[in-house]
């Protein structure tokens, strides 16, 4: 599956830059199709997650205490946004020191449920993510893809040589 | 690689989230600053949780820029942390808009306030900056002063 890293300008800032996940042969990102599926129903949830980003981006930067560090499976990479135990939704997301944030999918996360194994919308999202997140890892491993105190740079787009 | 279509979620989010964004970047702003006074008081989290007769795992909902504080807790974390979280003190009004201040000879001449304008105080001159701005405490005033 090949992918690209694609920075959402409204979001990013001085602070963090913030992108999200355009999937080869997608017309939109994982966020933005995740905000559209739910933009409706969540409204206020959505509308808080955006600002919460556009915070980070632009004042606060990526501070580990605004997400939860323990979604998909230790060292893998994943994390979610920090979801209130109030709120309905869970966005999973690759966070980088402070500087850079890559948002994935997610989706309502029910009370039920005490795992994201438990629920199969969220099983999906969080395995692409753990996917991604191997991938991202291996480009910056082969010096593809850059950190620095200003974010991510170099080779943004993502060539899986060997297929899906 | 697919070529991206432009989407319009992104520009409608943008719109319904601008009344709401103060109110976020209020509460994470609070939460950073929380964070960073325990780590500047060499407290742990836990340490922190304990003193304040809370779980480690509400400390992580406060810091989490999500939570909204009641008065009380704000209070209780501003007295363990010894910072201030809470602006409740009670000043006299300052206003420095509606005053001309001429001068001659580096000396006030006349000081003319707005006819309709109600003040609050008497009249003090800051002369630090140098008689720019004028203030107010407690004293009704004339619709305009004259110095010699």
């Amino acid at each position: 599956m090949n992918f690209e890293l694609v920075e959402i300008p409204s979001l990013s800032g001085d602070c963090c830059q913030i992108f999200s996940i355009l999937i080869e042969g997608e017309e939109q990102t994982l966020f933005e199709n995740f905000a559209e599926e739910y933009e409706e129903e969540y409204v206020d949830e959505i509308a808080d997650m955006y600002n919460s980003l556009k915070f980070m981006g632009n004042e606060g930067g990526a501070r580990p205490q605004f997400f939860k560090d323990k979604e998909g499976s230790p060292g893998d990479g994943v994390s979610a946004l920090y979801d209130h135990p109030d709120k309905m939704l869970r966005l999973y997301c690759i966070v980088y020191g402070r500087v850079a944030v890559i948002l994935g999918g997610g989706g309502p996360k029910p009370k039920s449920i005490r795992a994201w194994q438990d629920d199969p919308k969220l099983c999906r999202e969080a395995t692409m993510m753990k996917y991604i997140s191997s991938k991202i890892t291996q480009a910056i491993k082969d010096g593809d893809i850059k950190i620095t105190d200003a974010g991510l740079s170099g080779e943004l787009k993502i060539i899986d040589d060997y297929g899906d | 690689m697919g070529t991206k279509k432009h989407s319009g979620i992104l520009q409608r989010l943008e719109a319904r989230s601008a009344d709401s964004y103060e109110k976020v970047a209020s509460r994470m702003r609070l939460a950073i600053k929380i964070a960073d006074a325990i780590e500047h008081s060499g407290m742990s989290k836990k340490e922190f949780a304990i003193r304040l007769g809370k779980q480690p795992s509400e400390i992580s909902k406060w810091l989490s820029g999500t939570h909204n504080f009641t008065m009380d807790t704000l209070i209780d974390i501003s007295r363990v942390l010894k910072i201030q979280l809470v602006d409740d003190q009670l000043k006299a009004p300052t206003m420095t808009s509606d005053i001309t201040v001429d001068t001659y000879n580096s000396r006030i001449a006349s000081i003319k306030i707005r006819p309709t304008q109600k003040v609050l105080g008497a009249i003090s001159l800051d002369t630090s900056v140098g008689y720019k701005s004028i203030i107010y405490n407690n004293h009704i005033a004339t619709p305009c002063y004259g110095f010699v």
